[in-house]
């Protein structure tokens, strides 16, 4: 049977659905991560002057390699085991370590790592983007005061943004979240010149949009959706992405210089998939925001079901491009949210939300006691 | 005013100032449900990798 390797954990809802449309359709898929049940612990790695046996054959063998996200960082877990922390850091590193040695394989990747890393530089996005003929936004990085206040002068308003999302969160159980925000002239009066010299920022000249645009690339094949706001118009939309009918979405064709721009650009990043943003603008054009390596895209499936953006995802996992006779072998992401493989899944997570509220049953703490 | 205010207080980056508060709710479902996430789990707090995993979008 044809094995297809997907990094990533069970648990996460692409990874998740995508597994299991697979083994549905007669594939096998196998994860990878850094925990006890999926790692390569039952690999042995062996290397001497006439053996190099460094690396798992098992998955050298597959098929082809998503990678959805690389194996994390084990965290500090309240219930952690005496000797637990110092495995699963050293399984840590043995799984990155081989997935590393992986890469020179001669193997299809969607997304081989260390190009996907690169490839969410934006300031490399922009560049990139730029030289491939593609229209992006005036842009300021700085955290200088009066850098910002003479931008802000020429453009009127302008949108700020931070490199990556990030969130507050306090005991009080507050939380700030960062979005793509405006700031004209009475943001930027309540702002110190403290404020924007604390951190560096991304400044950018503000599109005037009728509509954002999500691109999914698969290799050659763009998959484009405008995204719609009924009501109150966010500058970020996904403020109002679990409001009730807020968010629209429409397929949309682009023309095809636009394409093979688009692919142009996408191939110099040395990646073959990636979720785009636009603007667009009153007048048709799409203005390149950024994209992203691994961003999320099935809720294009829910919002264009029609569409089956998952099964043209799996089809291009097993097929390395859209192939429309296939996609049919892939249940679609309703079929997933009814399966019992959901129904186990979810009963697995309000055990470990459970276990998360339990007192801390640590090594540490049984000594102590 | 508020400028005045906020000089007075500890310097803050500009994405806080113009940070939105959040549910518990919406942090859930919400945060990282459309953007990117990097690859790599060090690189973003938007996922809250320490809390039990769900099926946000």
């Amino acid at each position: 049977m044809e094995h297809f390797l997907i990094i990533g954990e069970r648990g996460d809802l692409h990874a998740d659905y995508v597994g299991w449309a697979l083994e549905q359709a007669g594939f096998e898929p196998k994860f990878i991560n850094s925990s006890h049940e999926n790692s390569p612990t039952s690999s042995t790695l062996y290397v001497d002057d006439e053996v190099d046996e460094l690396g798992s054959e098992d998955w050298t063998n597959a098929e082809a390699v998503w990678c959805r996200r690389l194996p994390k960082p084990p965290g500090s877990d309240k219930n952690l085991g005496e000797d637990d922390g110092f495995v699963l850091a050293e399984e840590y590193r043995f799984t990155r370590w081989l997935v590393d040695l992986l890469e020179d394989h001669p193997i299809r990747w969607i997304n081989r790592p260390s190009a996907s890393v690169r490839a969410e530089n934006k300031f490399l996005q922009l560049k990139r983007a730029r030289a491939y003929g593609l229209t992006v936004p005036r842009t300021l990085v700085t955290a200088k005061p009066e850098q910002l206040k003479t931008f802000l002068e020429c453009e009127g308003s302008v949108v700020a943004k931070p490199f990556c999302g990030y969130t507050w969160e306090y005991p009080s159980g507050e939380a700030l979240s960062t979005f793509a925000n405006v700031i004209d002239a009475g943001t930027a009066a309540t702002l110190s010149d403290a404020d924007i010299a604390r951190c560096v920022t991304v400044y950018q000249q503000r599109i005037e949009k009728i509509a954002d645009v999500r691109m999914l690339v698969l290799g050659q094949d763009l998959l484009t959706y405008k995204i719609l706001q009924d009501g109150e118009q966010h500058l970020d939309y996904r403020i109002g992405f679990f409001r009730e009918r807020h968010l629209h979405y429409e397929p949309m064709t682009i023309p095809a210089s636009l394409k093979t721009r688009i692919n142009a650009f996408v191939n110099s990043l040395g990646i073959n998939f990636a979720s785009a943003d636009f603007a667009l603008t009153p007048e048709g054009e799409l203005v390149f925001l950024d994209l992203n390596p691994n961003g999320q895209w099935l809720f294009l499936e829910r919002g264009c079901p029609e569409d089956q953006v998952g099964a043209k995802f799996c089809t291009f996992l097993v097929n390395g491009g859209l192939d429309p006779s296939l996609e049919s072998r892939f249940p679609s992401l309703a079929e997933f949210l009814e399966s019992d493989h959901v129904k186990a899944m979810e009963a697995a997570f309000r055990a470990h939300a459970e276990a998360l509220v339990r007192p801390a049953t640590n090594w540490k703490n049984q000594q102590q006691a | 005013m508020q400028k005045e205010e906020n000089a007075k207080k500890e310097a803050a980056p500009v994405m806080k100032r113009l940070a939105r508060p959040m549910s518990q709710e919406e942090l859930h479902n919400v945060v990282g449900a459309t953007e990117g996430c990097a690859p790599s789990y060090g690189d973003t707090h938007s996922y809250r990798p320490s809390d039990a995993p769900d099926y946000a979008f």
